[in-house]
């Protein structure tokens, strides 16, 4: 049973898609009225008919009107057999300014269509207009308003003028999530907010809760400066099965929290110019009711000792505006700039001038007067407070010797020198002085010299490498040393050829070839003759160098066996060949 | 003969012309000075001034000139001199007084700037010695250093010890290098300047609509990061940067 029902139900369901499928949707948009006063409600609604699937509009900001998103209405209806859906897109506006406005045309999607609704003109009027609903801003403001108010509608120009903005909330009408009002204010400086104050207050007969927000304005500019419309934010909360209001049931369909702005009226302030008749010189633009008192410590002192001059201003006004008063001539001191410290609150402050002195002579008998001036506004007048001759008694100081003070620490009374705070003198001698350019790291000659010490350690470590192969390698050695050992031999045998003693010239010559030979391809001297000549012949050397060097053998064979057959001019030939054969291997290696 | 009397005659006309440059030098330095002790503190700039526009350069010379651009009350000036005397010879106790004097009666808090820790520890000496000491002091430690090794590689018997030797210098050296490499750092890549007007307005973007994003007063110290046009990107020792308009800083 529970199964037929079942699989009927999605038979059903699935008719239903495919008929949604299946055909095109519908778009209408409609307004349940076109002409309304401000504050009244309109219901603002799209009725999409043949889908549930098809996107939420975006509905822009429309100027004048106040927008809430109330939610979707879903509808199935089977007529004639035939079914159908629906959803209603629904939308609450607030009227709040007078003027014609459109709802704009706005565009759905579905299913890669685009749908759009037509634009609709609602016109909001300030007077009397059909009324459908009671939801009149008459009504309105029965059960929420907001008011601005001030103790006097005329003020001088820096005066500071307590404001109030009061929010009337009619008893049994529940507001959350009040935030801090905003009102426009050209023409005034406006302090923070301070808290909020609660209270209650009856108006015409009706009990209401009224939210203060006190704070401090004050006009900068003079002439008719206007204050607002002031707005608040808040949340209206309201539960239809609670309230007993027909007013409420109308405006809401059951409990919902409403985001509401609600605004006051402008308010006007004429700000008059401070009179320039009366006006004091000492006066420094201060505006208010003001004390002020006048200390001075120590008035007993030596020269070069601080004076601390504490000026306090304080009362009821603009605490911003108090200056430092004036003082009389100072010659005498030596004036440091003075420490300001303010503290406010609300309406009334206090401002404190501590004026540090301190005298450069014993002359000096008295502190001047000091004047501080300042405006009233409760009768228009400027008044000028005078404190003070103070009279001092100033001794020398010691001798130009620092002065102490006492103070205690931990509770003990310790002295400690106060030091005087200046520039130190000038240097007498030049010192060391330059005509470079720049730093040394980035002088040419600087960065040069720093390649010395790199070019000597290159050097000693070639050095150490080449001694350590000498040590190593004796066939590299005796070949190093070979072409000197040579030339050497080779210069002694021309002196004694020089000499006539071809004697000596011959075995000096032989035995310098011998070393020669035996050092350049490391033989033992004892062994090399004429034989050698075939062993060269084998490492490539060049025939020519071999057959001068077989000539070289044998004419020293002759010469040493056949003393006589000697000359100046064989010796010659010979030193020669010798030379040309050591040349040779040397530019051979 | 006669080349060893030219060469002679060479040498003496060197000296003597270097000599007589430093006459003058000092004949300028000590007017100046007999100036400024007659509290004649506009004609001292000038003579000191006189010798900075020559291209001399001295740690007193400009201590004594920012001394007397202090007292004829232009406090840009004298921290520009302080600054320049202190980057040639920053332990000199009186430079730093009157450098922080000078910087003490700047308005604002600009110059509140405190190193951290690892630059302190790293770059101790920046405050003791000045670069070209520095250049010096690395120069004879890497010349003693490398005639070490060379005398280890040639004297056998000795390695062992010039090769400690030349790890001690090794040593040195590095504990040297970070500062000195801070202070070429600081001199040729941070283009600090000092602001010569009462004061001026730095702004977020270079243009004269931009908003102000703090102003900079007469002696502040701040550094140049880039020029466009005729507006320079600062940067305050705080960190805080923007766009200063014209040419109204001096480099340090």
């Amino acid at each position: 049973m529970y199964i037929k029902l079942f699989i009927g139900f999605l038979v059903l369901l699935t008719t239903i898609n495919y008929l949604a499928l299946a055909e095109d949707i519908q778009v209408i948009a409609s307004v349940d009225r076109k002409v309304v006063r401000v504050a009244d409600v309109i219901t603002f609604t799209i009725r999409i008919l043949g889908s549930q699937s098809a996107s939420v509009p975006d509905l822009p900001d429309i100027e004048g009107l106040q927008t809430k998103y109330v939610g979707p209405r879903t509808q199935i209806s089977i007529i004639n057999n035939k079914s159908s859906l629906s959803v209603s897109h629904v939308y609450r506006m607030v009227a709040v300014k007078t003027g014609t406005y459109t709802i704009p045309s706005l565009s759905i999607q579905h299913e890669g269509k685009t749908y759009r609704t037509r634009a609709i003109n609602v016109q909001v009027t300030a007077g009397s207009a059909p009324q459908d609903k009671a939801t009149t801003a008459e009504e309105l403001k029965r059960y929420i308003r907001l008011v601005i108010n001030t103790e006097s509608k005329t003020a001088y120009v820096n005066e500071s003028i307590p404001l109030k903005i009061s929010l009337y909330i009619r008893r049994g009408v529940e507001v959350e999530n009040i935030r801090y009002p905003t009102f426009p204010s050209v023409g005034f400086s406006v302090i923070p907010f301070e808290d909020a104050v609660r209270r209650r207050a009856s108006v015409d007969g009706i009990l209401y809760m009224v939210y203060d927000f006190p704070t401090i304005i004050s006009p900068v500019n003079s002439g008719e400066l206007t204050l607002g419309p002031a707005g608040i934010d808040c949340d209206l909360v309201v539960n239809s099965s609670q309230s007993r209001d027909p007013f409420f049931d109308s405006f809401f369909d059951r409990r919902a929290r409403y985001s509401l702005t609600v605004k006051s009226e402008a308010y006007n302030i004429t700000v008059k110019p401070l009179p320039e008749a009366g006006k004091p010189d000492s006066f420094n633009g201060a505006v208010g009711q003001f004390e002020f008192n006048l200390v001075a410590k120590p008035v007993s002192l030596k020269v070069g000792e601080p004076i601390t001059l504490t000026m306090t201003v304080k009362g009821v006004g603009n605490i911003d505006t108090v200056k430092m008063p004036v003082m009389g001539d100072l010659t005498d001191f030596k004036v440091y700039d003075p420490q300001v410290n303010t503290q406010k609150s609300g309406n009334k402050g206090e401002k404190i001038f501590e004026q540090v002195l301190i005298p450069r002579t014993a002359r000096v008998s008295e502190i001047p007067a000091v004047k501080f001036s300042y405006f009233d506004p409760s009768p228009g007048i400027y008044k000028t407070l005078i404190k003070g001759p103070i009279a001092i008694d100033v001794a020398p100081s010691e001798e130009d010797q620092p002065f102490e003070i006492i103070e205690f620490t931990q509770g003990k009374a310790v002295k400690r020198e106060v030091l005087g705070k200046d520039i130190v003198y000038i240097k007498d001698k030049p010192g060391t002085i330059s005509h470079r350019e720049g730093y040394l790291y980035n002088n040419t000659g600087f960065i040069l010299v720093q390649l010395i010490p790199l070019l000597g350690l290159g050097f000693a470590l070639f050095y150490q490498k080449r001694r350590e192969r000498f040590t190593s390698d004796k066939a590299y050695a005796r070949q190093y040393h070979a072409p000197k050992k040579a030339r050497k031999g080779l210069e002694q045998a021309q002196k004694f050829m020089e000499l006539g003693k071809y004697q000596d010239f011959c075995s000096r010559i032989f035995r310098t070839m011998q070393e020669y030979l035996g050092d350049r391809f490391n033989l033992p001297f004892a062994g090399i003759t004429i034989e050698i000549v075939d062993e060269l012949r084998q490492q490539g050397i060049s025939e020519d160098i071999l057959d001068k060097l077989s000539f070289f053998f044998q004419s020293c064979d002759v010469m040493r066996f056949a003393q006589s057959d000697i000359d100046m001019e064989k010796a010659r030939e010979m030193l020669n060949t010798a030379k040309e054969v050591i040349e040779y291997l040397e530019s051979n290696k | 003969m006669w080349k060893i009397i030219t060469i002679l005659l060479l040498f003496i006309s060197i000296f003597n012309c270097f000599n007589s440059i430093a006459q003058d030098y000092e004949a300028t330095f000590f007017r100046a000075n007999d100036l400024y002790k007659q509290e004649k503190y506009d004609e001292a700039v000038n003579e000191y001034q006189s010798l900075v526009d020559l291209g001399y350069k001295g740690a007193n010379l400009y201590y004594n000139l920012g001394n007397a651009y202090l007292k004829i009350g232009e406090k840009g000036k004298a921290v520009l001199y302080y600054e320049k005397a202190f980057r040639l010879r920053p332990r000199d106790a009186d430079v730093r007084a009157n450098l922080n004097f000078a910087k003490a009666l700047v308005e604002g808090n600009e110059n509140q700037y405190i190193r951290p820790w690892y630059s302190k520890f790293f770059l101790f000496l920046k405050g003791f010695l000045s670069s070209d000491e520095m250049a010096y002091m690395v120069s004879v430690l890497y010349f003693m250093g490398i005639i070490a090794v060379i005398s280890g590689i040639f004297i056998r018997s000795r390695k062992k010890l010039f090769f400690y030797v030349a790890g001690v210098f090794c040593i040195l050296l590095v504990i040297i290098l970070p500062s000195f490499i801070g202070s070429i750092y600081e001199t040729e890549f941070q283009d600090k300047a000092v602001i010569m007007v009462d004061s001026a307005d730095v702004r977020f973007e270079p243009n004269d609509d931009a908003t102000v994003h703090f102003k900079v007063r007469e002696g502040s110290v701040i550094q140049i990061m880039k020029s466009q046009g005729q507006w320079n990107q600062v940067k305050r020792y705080d960190g805080k940067m923007g766009w200063l308009k014209g040419n109204v800083f001096s480099l340090i």
